[in-house]
């Protein structure tokens, strides 16, 4: 219990001690035959990147997991897909298509039974016919809602 | 390895809203993957167990709150069938009233049985993390299935590293 009253549960593990590690910010060029970082052009090169082929210093190379790559193609969009730990959003276009596929058929459903029911007192043909087919609209708009529903139930649960 | 591949375990997974909208914790080889996940698309946010310093679990009183309005709720209900037998007002209250009823006990039966609400955070060198998960039957799953790991990860906490945390580093 804490001294505010409220109840907590801490576990703490090894890295909360760890050091902060400092990022290597890079060696400088000693000899003019050494090759130096695009971005810093008095520091060695020690790496290419994987995306463009520039030169990097130990300071702009972007590890990822064994892959290596300058700034400027870590923060291009279009690379994030070739590396899995960059992914952080994806759309679901099968709820898409299901949502597309379904919408249609509450639509109608609604649309349906709501005309059969305005339209209940009122007889549509000179004849008379009866509420038969108002019935049956409202019936098959019923199923249509029970279908839709169901699937979206499975959704969830998928 | 792509991401397809990558076989991610189900730790836990709470619904989070009327469309689709989903929420969890799932556990890979080397990581953990948060997952807020809307009708239509999905975010990620990955730990990585040797990054993982501390899991803190927290209660709320959000859920007890919520549970206390609920069986109030309840109970006005039941009180109003009981006066609607003596004196009988409308049928689709009372009907509305036996059919709310049983929602809300089974409802609040389900909120006792997940331990009440909670606040998980996993916390890291440079961020302080809310987890997608409320309940505290959740989060002790979750600190029981990482723990191991991370400390698998890291290695154990020696009595030094225990004394070190306990003068406050």
């Amino acid at each position: 219990m804490c001294s505010c009253g409220q109840r907590w549960m801490l576990s703490v593990f090894p890295a909360m001690l760890t050091p902060y590690a400092m990022s290597p910010s890079g060696e400088r060029v000693v000899m003019d035959d050494q090759a130096s970082c695009f971005y810093h052009s008095s520091k060695k090169a020690v790496i290419p990147c994987d995306h463009c082929g520039r030169f990097l210093c130990s300071l702009c190379d972007m590890d990822l997991d064994g892959v290596h790559l300058c700034p400027k193609c870590l923060e291009d969009p279009s690379n994030w897909k070739r590396i899995d730990q960059l992914q952080n959003q994806r759309a679901l276009l099968d709820n898409v298509a299901i949502a597309l596929c379904l919408t249609p058929l509450v639509l109608t459903a609604v649309a349906g039974m709501g005309l059969a029911i305005k339209r209940w007192q009122r007889p549509d043909s000179i004849l008379d016919l009866g509420n038969g087919r108002k019935v049956l609209a409202i019936a098959i708009g019923l199923v249509q809602l029970a279908a839709g529903g169901w699937l979206l139930f499975h959704l969830r649960g998928s | 390895m792509s991401e397809q591949d990558i076989p991610y375990r189900k730790i836990v997974s709470e619904c989070a809203g009327p469309f689709l909208n989903r929420r969890g914790v799932y556990l890979a080889e080397d990581h953990l993957l948060c997952l807020y996940s809307t009708a239509f698309s999905e975010n990620y946010r990955r730990f990585y167990f040797r990054d993982i310093q501390a899991i803190q679990v927290c209660r709320t009183l959000g859920g007890f709150v919520g549970s206390m309005l609920l069986l109030i709720l309840a109970v006005v209900l039941c009180l109003s069938l009981w006066a609607n037998e003596l004196n009988p007002m409308d049928g689709v209250v009372e009907a509305l009233a036996w059919g709310v009823v049983p929602l809300l006990l089974a409802y609040m039966i389900v909120s006792l049985r997940k331990g009440g609400s909670c606040v998980c955070r996993v916390q890291t060198a440079v961020s302080s993390q809310v987890m997608p998960v409320t309940n505290v039957r959740g989060a002790r799953r979750l600190v029981e299935v990482v723990g191991p790991l991370v400390e698998a990860a890291q290695g154990p906490l020696t009595p030094e590293m225990k004394m070190q945390l306990s003068l406050g580093k």
